[in-house]
């Protein structure tokens, strides 16, 4: 029997066949669509649009920033506040961006935000941003992904422990667990971060963070176990924060509660809290977090489809400047990405180095936090960073923390999740697909 | 086809028929209109089943097989001759063409191949992002929009990997949406000729809406451009009333009429009616399984709780400027209700139960329960849409996670449940599905996502989630179903005497005119709007994020959105800064709330800054712009310290004496950000100096600001 074609017409006939074969696959793979009547925008305008979350810094400072930029640059720029909800904003910001729309050019994201955001191409490399060393590393590699820097500090936030007047907090992780602490536990981003911390601080350092994948056994072996045992300390105070996001926690600190775990803008919210005060006295004191704590804040990128990248990237410059960040720190209440905005420079950046600025207010504009009270507070900032860890890197965080979130209440919840399935969820949302343990 | 001639099983059509056609040419009609046929039916069967790969195969493969058995059938002649013309030709080029499709499969295969492996090499990469599609409905549809969310995001996997997110989010209400749409989904526009360097939009801009009704998406402005009419399953005025009442709307966009955005409006996604709901004690005595169901009219339902002992002290109903749902049922409730319009209005509304939506009421009463207070209100009614007290009465969330699920069995919930009495006449919501297209955002695939939900949802519609069906009926439970939330199962517990198999639509009342009426039926109100912007207010407000500065413009731009334009209202900035700085904006003299004068005010709202030191309390309220009648004078302050308000005895004096005789129908509402309280000084003496019925002090809480709006609108009415 022939199995190859031998003559010239059989050849000629082979070759024909499997030509119009794959001529009808490419007609079928690369046919141009048939257009879509899509409603254009025009892109074609002279100012510049910068898209973020609700405005919650004091006296409005990141509105006041971009009104600085706006008398002093060109072109126009004006601030779009979105929503107060951080998943709002995201949602708002990558429908824009998924459509290539053009409605903003500088982004103010989530820094978790950046691996999703830059991965799908959303983002522009930034170029020439001016004075890189003087921004926290930790805080800027958030802003790199592949080896590029897409993304600069905006804010940056830590994990800080509040403590009562009088009381001592305490210097071990596990002292803090026992300890009359008020956290974050209820079913949001917050239970994210915090069970990150307990397993960083309990046997999973290193694990779940950054770029690098956790191995299976990993899971299995420190994760999960982590998890356990802090499931096991849900007694108390702890187990009432199952209830509780930031305001939670705040109203319980400010009630009776002698420890709170919880982010920077907590300080000033205290600050202004009549319990939490005696006079201009404070009632309460802020350190680090003992032990290891997730690194929060928010970045700055240049949309890809900004009709005006460059000028962009100059507000990107001005917004994350030294100044810019000093007036955040001082005035808006917000964690600067730079060393220099706490009065830091090479060689002197230890936190007994730290002098806070004052912010440069309007006469007679009172009240707390003064100098040495901001002071005091960039010290545990300063401190805090040093032990900072990012969440894990991958442009399928959200489907990573949703999952992550669900196992971990389940956890919790003693619904019998076991190590396998928990470190098989994982495992796969750190690739975006969804599972449950 | 010609069609056959017999049942002898030799039917060819004979040679030199009387039609005087020549053979080939007979034939090759029939041909034709075989392959006609078979294209419309083939066609028919592709459209209706959308696609679906093996079914649309198995319908050509069985069209093509009956016209082939007919050809045999029929014309037995044609179909031999044409066997052996074809046999010929493969005698005559066989050998060619057997390599021919050697080759052909030797390709396919070589393809195949190659896509199999990518199909593995896809497997085991990572997933791509899902598009996200963002939708906005009412607050009462949120529980059951998201439910039904995460099933079709769940369903349309592919290998593994989300096709799709939705973001579900709730609206504020129909003034709200009017403004949003109409604004480009901004909260307000720039006042004046500048450029703004601050908006604010009001969440994600919606890809898909789903009103309660076809009236709210009526009442939405709209210009003729803006109304895409692909495949729109018809309702909807194409020019609705309120887009003239709007002069065109200043969503007409640069296009020469092609407006932003444009809507696309689809079917129905079910439908429920309003109902008036008792609580057990009043339930037990009105019902009676020997009456029907549904009473003839609104007006005879509230005749049978009469009659049956039940004093009803109120009918509770959410705000009608922020829900849909409590409006379309206004106008009902008035013709049903003894008296007029305004006495019916305050019977709707009671002081304690303002609530700004459906779940916000029904949350009021499941956090009574879960608190343990002891008895329902059996002297209320509560008017509300089916579907939500459904949720209600089977425990599950409701609205926007501040109410969470509950044992539906528990004693504490049975107390509390709520019985649904229906009466013709309440109007029935429809729940349209609307397309939203955003100039810049609009993309194949997000029209493709957008059209993936809707069928989606017409395969697995919301009477899955406690909705009735289009005709207004309970939909059976699907067999072996126990995941769902069919509005069957609540039936069967409250009974079908209670709550009937099917309720007539009634179709609600046009939006502007329920809300002209609801408006008429209230005491306008004049707001004079006092923002303390001084230095302090840019401190953080208490326990919780965001300056107290920011906190009071959310408050009152909340409150400004819910005013009607019989209301009037103005805006003054309290500061001591220097009044050119230009950083301190506002000041709007009081006028009717018309849709530009609400803009103007919150357009300065948002621009406003804090700087400057204190201003005494008293001197801005002296200061204050205050127009002659009743007027309510609303201070929103941190409540400053007593330094900065020296000589306080003499200025409580003087507003408790001169300032009062000069203004006798002001009454002054403080509204506290804190960290001052309402019996801090000097709040407390300022508050004191207006008297009993002259002066209060409200201080914010943590509950949503549109509902603490609202609830401080109806006591100022």
């Amino acid at each position: 029997m022939r199995v190859l074609p031998s003559g010239r017409r059989a050849r000629v006939s082979a070759v024909a066949g499997a030509a119009l074969v794959l001529a009808a696959w490419l007609v079928v793979v690369l046919r141009p669509d048939a257009s879509y009547p899509a409603l254009k925008a025009g892109c074609d305008r002279g100012e510049l649009f910068v898209a973020g979350g609700t405005d919650v810094s004091l006296k409005n400072q990141r509105r006041a920033l971009i009104q600085q930029w706006n008398k002093g640059h060109r072109p126009h720029a004006t601030l779009v506040e979105v929503a107060d909800s951080t998943d709002l904003q995201h949602s708002q910001i990558k429908a824009v961006e998924e459509s290539k729309g053009c409605a903003y050019d500088v982004l103010i994201m989530d820094n978790t935000w950046t691996a999703q955001f830059a991965d799908a191409g959303y983002l522009r490399p930034l170029d020439g941003v001016e004075d890189l060393d003087d921004f926290f590393p930790v805080a800027l590699r958030t802003g790199r992904w592949k080896g590029k820097q897409y993304a600069v500090p905006f804010n940056v936030d830590v994990g800080l422990l509040y403590y009562r007047e009088g009381v001592t907090p305490p210097t071990t992780w596990q002292g803090l667990l026992t300890s009359d602490v008020a956290t974050q536990l209820a079913g949001y981003e917050g239970l994210t971060v915090n069970a990150l911390e307990a397993v960083w601080n309990d046997g999973g350092g290193g694990v779940l963070t950054g770029e690098g994948r956790p191995s299976g056994k990993e899971l299995r072996t420190k994760v999960y176990p982590a998890l356990v045992r802090l499931a096991s300390r849900l007694r108390g105070r702890l187990g009432l924060s199952r209830q509780y996001k930031e305001p939670e926690s705040i109203e319980a600190f400010a009630a009776d509660a002698a420890l709170m775990r919880n982010w920077p803008y907590a300080f000033s919210a205290l600050a202004s809290e009549p319990r939490m005060r005696d006079g201009a006295r404070l009632r309460f004191g802020v350190t680090a977090l003992p032990g290891r704590t997730v690194l929060g804040g928010q970045n700055l990128a240049v949309s890809k489809y900004s009709p005006r990248p460059d000028a962009a990237a100059r507000l990107v410059g001005f917004l994350s400047g030294a100044q810019s960040q000093r007036l955040l720190f001082a005035c808006g209440g917000f964690v600067p990405g730079r060393y220099s905005a706490l009065g830091l420079s090479p060689g002197h950046r230890s936190p007994a180095d730290v002098r806070a600025p004052a912010c440069p207010s309007r006469s007679g504009e009172a009240g707390p936090p003064d100098e040495a009270q901001l002071t005091g507070f960039g010290r545990a900032v300063v401190t805090a960073l040093g032990r900072v860890r990012p969440r894990p890197v991958t442009p399928h965080y959200s489907t990573f923390s949703d999952t992550f979130r669900g196992c971990v209440q389940k956890i919790f919840n003693g619904e019998g999740t076991d190590a396998a399935s928990f470190a098989r969820a994982v495992e796969r949302s750190l690739d975006g697909r969804p599972a449950s343990c | 086809m010609t069609g056959p001639h017999g049942g002898d099983g030799n039917r060819s059509p004979e040679p030199g028929r009387p039609d005087g056609l020549p053979p080939w040419l007979r034939r090759a009609l029939q041909v034709v209109i075989l392959d006609a046929s078979s294209t419309v039916v083939v066609s028919l069967g592709v459209t209706l089943v959308h696609g679906s790969f093996w079914l649309n195969a198995a319908i050509t493969l069985l069209v093509v097989a009956l016209a082939t058995a007919a050809l045999f059938v029929f014309y037995p002649d044609t179909a031999r001759t044409a066997l052996e013309r074809v046999w010929k030709v493969l005698r005559r080029g066989g050998t060619a063409l057997a390599w021919g499709c050697a080759g052909a499969a030797a390709m396919a295969l070589v393809l195949l191949a190659g896509a199999g492996a990518h199909r593995v090499w896809r497997h085991t990469d990572a997933c791509g992002q899902p598009l996200e599609l963002r939708v906005l409905t009412a607050p009462e549809t949120l529980t059951p929009l998201r439910a039904a969310a995460a099933e079709f995001v769940n369903a349309d996997e592919d290998r593994g990997c989300r096709k799709y997110s939705v973001t579900v989010v709730p609206e504020a209400g129909p003034l709200s949406l009017y403004d949003g749409f109409s604004l480009l989904w901004r909260r307000s526009k720039p006042a004046g000729v500048g450029r703004a360097d601050d908006e604010q939009l009001l969440g994600p801009q919606p890809d898909i809406w789903l009103p309660s009704s076809t009236a709210e998406y009526d009442f939405v402005p709209k210009s003729p451009g803006q109304i895409d009419t692909r495949n729109a399953a018809g309702g909807g005025s194409p020019v609705p009333r309120t887009a003239a009442l709007a002069g065109g709307g200043p969503a007409a966009g640069p296009g020469g009429g092609e407006g932003d955005p444009s809507f696309r409006m689809l079917g129905s996604l079910g439908s429920s009616p309003l109902v008036l709901a008792l609580f057990p004690g009043a339930h037990g005595s009105v019902a009676d399984p020997s009456r029907m169901p549904i009473a003839p009219d609104p007006a005879a339902l509230l005749t049978r709780i009469a009659d049956a002992g039940v004093k009803l002290r109120a009918i509770a109903r959410p705000v009608p400027e922020t829900s849909s749902a409590s409006l379309a049922v206004a106008p009902a409730l008035y013709d049903a209700l003894p008296g007029d319009d305004r006495s019916d209005e305050r019977f709707a509304e009671p002081a304690d139960l303002v609530a700004s939506d459906a779940v916000s009421l029904l949350c009021r009463f499941r956090q009574r329960a879960a608190a343990g207070q002891a008895d329902p209100p059996d002297d209320i009614a509560v008017a509300v849409p089916e579907q939500v007290l459904h949720d209600y009465d089977t425990g599950l969330p409701l609205g926007d996670d501040r109410c969470g699920a509950v044992d539906p069995d528990a004693p504490q919930s049975v107390k509390w449940r709520l019985y649904p009495y229906y009466a013709n006449g309440l109007p029935t919501l429809d729940y349209p599905f609307v397309q939203v297209r955003w100039r810049g955002q609009d993309t194949r695939e997000r029209d493709a996502a957008v059209t993936a939900f809707y069928r989606w949802l017409q395969r697995n519609p919301l009477t899955l989630q406690g909705f009735r069906n289009g005709e207004g009926r309970i939909p059976s439970v699907r067999e072996g179903d126990g995941r769902h939330h069919y509005l069957a199962r609540l039936q069967g517990v409250m009974g079908s005497r209670v709550m009937p198999d099917a309720v007539r639509p009634t179709t609600p009342d046009d939006v502007q005119r329920s809300l002209d009426r609801v408006g008429a039926a209230r005491p306008r109100t004049a707001l004079a709007l006092l923002l303390d912007a001084s230095g302090s207010m840019g401190g953080a407000a208490q326990g919780r994020g965001g300056s107290r500065l920011a906190r009071g413009t959310s408050f009152l731009r909340s409150l400004v959105s819910q005013l009607q334009s019989n209301d009037r209202v103005g805006l003054q900035v309290s500061s001591s800064a220097s009044p050119d700085d230009p950083d301190l904006v506002g000041n709007v003299p009081q006028e009717a709330a018309s849709p530009e004068q609400k803009n103007t005010v919150l357009s300065d709202l948002q621009a406003t800054a804090s700087g400057g030191t204190d201003r005494a309390l008293g001197d801005a309220i002296a200061a204050a712009g205050v127009g002659s009648g009743r007027q309510n004078l609303i201070l929103v302050t941190d409540g400053q310290s007593p330094g900065t308000n020296p000589r306080l005895g003499a200025r409580t004096a003087w507003l408790s004496g001169e300032f009062r005789k000069r203004h006798p129908g002001l009454r002054l509402t403080v509204v506290l950000t804190g960290p001052a309280t309402c019996a801090s000084s000097p709040v407390k003496e300022i508050v004191a100096a207006f008297g009993k019925d002259g002066g209060g002090c409200v201080p914010l809480t943590g509950a949503p600001e549109v509902e603490q709006a609202a609830a401080l609108l109806a006591e100022l009415r």
